[in-house]
C-alpha cells in the first residue's frame, strides 16, 4: 500500500493505493491519527488506487469517521464502492469537502 | 610481569650476585698476595737492618783500634764493614718506597747519622793517612758520640721495620680471613637464591596454579560459583582470568538456556492451554449439523485463519419441528475476543429466532444486545426456512450475498438487507426467497471470495458458483468438499481469513 497526504491547515487529502488489508491497514490508521493529533479535522481519502479492502480496511474507515468532524471518502474506485454498498455503509462517502477534493 | 620476565630477573640477579663476588674475591686474593710480598719484603729488610748494624759494629771496632793504636791493619775490618754497610744501604733504599712514612724517616736517619759518623771519622782521625798518628781523646770522644747516635738510629729502624713487618703480616692474615670468609659465603648464598627462588616461583606458578585448579575441580563437578583466583605472574594472572570469565560465560549461557527453557515451558504450557481453548472455540463456533425433515441436508465448513481462532461463526438448528435457523456471521478480525464475541452474538441470534423473531428483527435484537462494537463490526446473514415450502425468510446484514442456487442451473444473490452491524444503528429488512427442490442455498464469509492465490488473484463468487450449481444435490456434504477442495487447489498456502461456508440442500423431488 502507498500513501501520500496533502495538507491544507485542518483540511488533509490522502491518496492511497494497493491493498488495504490486515496487514497495511495499520498503516493507514496510523496516518490518520496522527494528523488527527496535528489539528486536522476535515480529511477526505481518495481510493482510486485501491485494489483491495478488507473488513480491517473498512473498520479504519470507520474509525476516521468517527474521529473526524468531517470525513468524505471518495466514490469512484468499484472495488470500494462494491464493499460499501453490500455492507450498508455509504455515510462513509459524506459530503465534498473543498477545496482539496479531487475530481473524478 | 609474565613468568619467564620474572625468571630472568631472577636469574640476572643471581649472577650479579656472583659475579660481584669473584670480582670481590679476585681483589682480595690480590690484596692477601700483595700483603705477603711486603711481608717478605719488611722480612729482608730487617734482616738486612741488623746486617747493616753488625757491619757499622765492625767498621766501629776498626775505627776505635785505628783511633787508639794507629796501626793500619785495624783499617782493615772497618773497610770490608764499610763495603758491606753501603751494599745492604742500597738494597735498603731499593726498598724505602714500599716502606712507611716513619721507616722512611728512621731510614733517613740511619744514613745521616751515618755519613755523619763515617765522614768526621775519616776526616778527623785522618783514617787511611799516612804516616800514621793517635788521635786525641776529644776527637775519639765525638766518634764514639756520632756512633752512639747512629746505633739508636739502627736501633730504631729495626724496631720499626720489625713493627711494620708485623702488621704486613697481620694484614695478609686478615686478607686470608676475609678469602676464607668470602669462599664460605658462596655455598651459602647458594643455598640462600636457591631457596628464594624457590620460594618466588613457588609464589608465582604453584600457588596460582593451586588456587586454580582447587576452582577449576569445583567447576568441573558443577559448582559454577568457585570463582577462579587469578594472582601471580602477569600471563599465570591472565590465564586466571581467562578461566573465570570462561566461568562466567558458561554461567551466563546456562542463564539464558534456563531462560529459553522455562520460557519454552511457558510457551508450551499456554499453547497446550489455547489448544484446548481453541479446540473449546472452534467446536462451538463450527457446531456439529444434525438431521433436518423433508428430503434437506445441510453441510458447513469453517477454516481459522492460519494460527488464529476463527471470528467466524455458523449454525443451522431447527428452531421449531419445521423450522431451520440459518445463522453465518463473521467479526472483523480473528483471535480468541472475536471468538467468544461470535459465539455470543450467535447465541443471541439463535434465542431470538427460537423466539420466533424475524430474521431482520433478529439482527435488531443482536444489534442491541452488543451495542457499539467499533473498531470492530460483524456482518451475518440469518435466514428461517420452513423445510415443507421451501419458503426461505432472510436478512443480510452487510454480509457477502448468498448464492440461491436452481436446479435449472441459475444462481440468484441474496444481496445485503442492511448494513454491517456493530458500528452504526440500523434497521434490517426481511427477505423472502424460494428453495425449489434440487436447489441449493450457499452462504459463505468474505475470507472464502476474497483468498487469493500466489498471482493475487482473488478466488472470487463466480468461481465458487460455478462449483455450487454444476454439483448435484443429492448430498450437501459433497458439495463442500468439492468447493474446499477447489479452494485448496487454488490458494495452497495460508489462509489470511478465516473461510466459512454453509450449505443447504433441498433435495429432488420424488420421481
Amino acid at each position: 500500500m502507498k500513501i501520500t497526504t496533502e495538507r491544507l491547515g485542518t483540511t488533509a487529502l490522502i491518496r492511497a493505493s494497493g491493498d488495504i488489508d490486515s496487514e497495511t491497514a495499520p498503516q493507514l490508521d496510523h496516518v490518520f491519527t496522527s494528523l488527527a493529533k496535528d489539528g486536522v479535522n476535515e480529511l477526505s481519502l481518495n481510493v482510486e488506487g485501491v485494489s483491495f479492502l478488507s473488513s480491517a480496511g473498512l473498520s479504519v474507515l470507520i474509525s476516521a469517521h468517527r474521529e473526524f468532524e468531517r470525513f468524505r471518502l471518495e466514490p469512484g474506485n468499484r472495488i470500494v464502492d462494491r464493499l460499501i454498498s453490500l455492507t450498508g455503509l455509504a455515510i462513509l462517502y459524506g459530503d465534498p469537502i473543498a477545496p482539496l477534493e479531487t475530481s473524478h | 610481569m609474565t613468568l619467564s620476565k620474572r625468571l630472568a630477573l631472577m636469574m640476572t640477579v643471581m649472577l650479579s650476585f656472583f659475579i660481584g663476588l669473584g670480582v670481590v674475591g679476585a681483589a682480595l686474593s690480590w690484596s692477601r698476595a700483595n700483603a705477603s710480598k711486603r711481608e717478605q719484603r719488611l722480612s729482608v729488610s730487617v734482616e738486612q737492618a741488623l746486617r747493616l748494624q753488625t757491619s757499622f759494629s765492625d767498621m766501629e771496632t776498626g775505627i776505635r783500634g785505628f783511633a787508639l793504636t794507629g796501626r793500619p791493619e785495624f783499617l782493615e775490618p772497618y773497610q770490608s764493614g764499610r763495603a758491606a754497610a753501603a751494599k745492604i744501604e742500597a738494597g735498603l733504599l731499593s726498598k724505602a718506597a714500599s716502606f712507611d712514612r716513619e721507616t722512611r724517616r728512621a731510614l733517613t736517619s740511619v744514613f745521616a747519622t751515618g755519613d755523619s759518623w763515617q765522614k768526621f771519622g775519616e776526616q778527623n782521625l785522618n783514617l787511611g793517612a799516612s804516616p800514621v798518628r793517635t788521635a786525641n781523646t776529644a776527637d775519639i770522644r765525638r766518634t764514639n758520640d756520632l756512633f752512639e747516635a747512629l746505633r739508636r738510629s739502627l736501633s730504631s729502624l729495626v724496631k720499626r721495620l720489625s713493627e711494620e713487618e708485623l702488621r704486613a703480616r697481620k694484614f695478609r692474615g686478615h686478607r686470608a680471613n676475609q678469602l676464607f670468609a668470602l669462599v664460605g659465603s658462596i655455598p651459602i648464598a647458594s643455598i640462600g637464591f636457591l631457596m628464594v627462588a624457590t620460594t618466588l616461583v613457588k609464589r608465582w606458578v604453584e600457588t596460582p596454579i593451586r588456587r586454580m585448579s582447587a576452582a577449576v575441580h569445583l567447576i568441573a563437578e558443577g559448582d559454577l560459583t568457585a570463582a577462579v583466583p587469578s594472582s601471580g605472574a602477569s600471563d599465570i594472572a591472565v590465564l586466571g582470568s581467562d578461566i573465570d570469565r570462561m566461568r562466567q560465560t558458561i554461567i551466563a549461557r546456562l542463564h539464558d538456556a534456563e531462560r529459553a527453557q522455562q520460557q519454552e515451558i511457558r510457551v508450551r504450557q499456554a499453547v497446550e492451554q489455547d489448544t484446548i481453548l481453541t479446540l473449546q472455540l472452534q467446536s462451538e463456533l463450527a457446531s456439529e449439523l444434525g438431521q433436518f425433515p423433508d428430503g434437506w441436508t445441510a453441510a458447513a465448513e469453517l477454516l481459522p485463519a492460519e494460527g488464529w481462532v476463527a471470528g467466524d461463526c455458523y449454525d443451522v438448528t431447527l428452531v421449531s419441528p419445521h423450522r431451520m435457523g440459518i445463522i453465518v456471521l463473521d467479526i472483523a478480525g480473528h483471535g480468541a475476543h472475536q471468538a467468544i464475541l461470535a459465539l455470543k452474538c450467535k447465541e443471541i441470534l439463535r434465542a431470538a429466532l427460537r423466539a420466533k423473531a424475524e430474521p431482520g428483527a433478529a439482527l435488531h435484537v443482536l444489534s442491541e444486545q452488543v451495542g457499539d462494537m467499533h473498531p470492530s463490526f460483524l456482518t451475518a446473514f440469518v435466514a428461517l426456512l420452513d423445510t415443507r415450502t421451501g419458503v426461505c425468510r432472510y436478512a443480510n446484514a452487510g454480509h457477502p450475498a448468498a448464492l440461491l442456487a436452481t436446479n435449472a442451473n441459475t444462481v440468484t444473490e441474496l444481496d445485503p438487507t442492511g448494513p454491517l452491524l456493530g458500528v452504526f444503528s440500523a434497521n434490517w429488512q426481511t427477505e423472502e426467497a424460494h428453495i425449489e427442490p434440487g436447489g441449493k442455498l450457499a452462504i459463505y464469509t468474505d475470507g472464502l471470495s476474497e483468498a487469493r492465490n500466489h498471482d493475487d488473484e482473488f478466488y472470487g463468487m463466480e468461481r465458487l458458483a460455478s462449483i455450487v450449481i454444476t454439483l448435484p444435490c443429492a448430498q450437501a456434504e459433497n458439495v463442500i468438499e468439492a468447493c474446499f477442495s477447489d479452494l485448496r487447489d487454488f490458494t495452497p498456502t495460508r489462509l489470511h481469513d478465516d473461510v466459512t461456508m454453509v450449505l443447504i440442500c433441498r433435495a429432488c423431488a420424488e420421481v
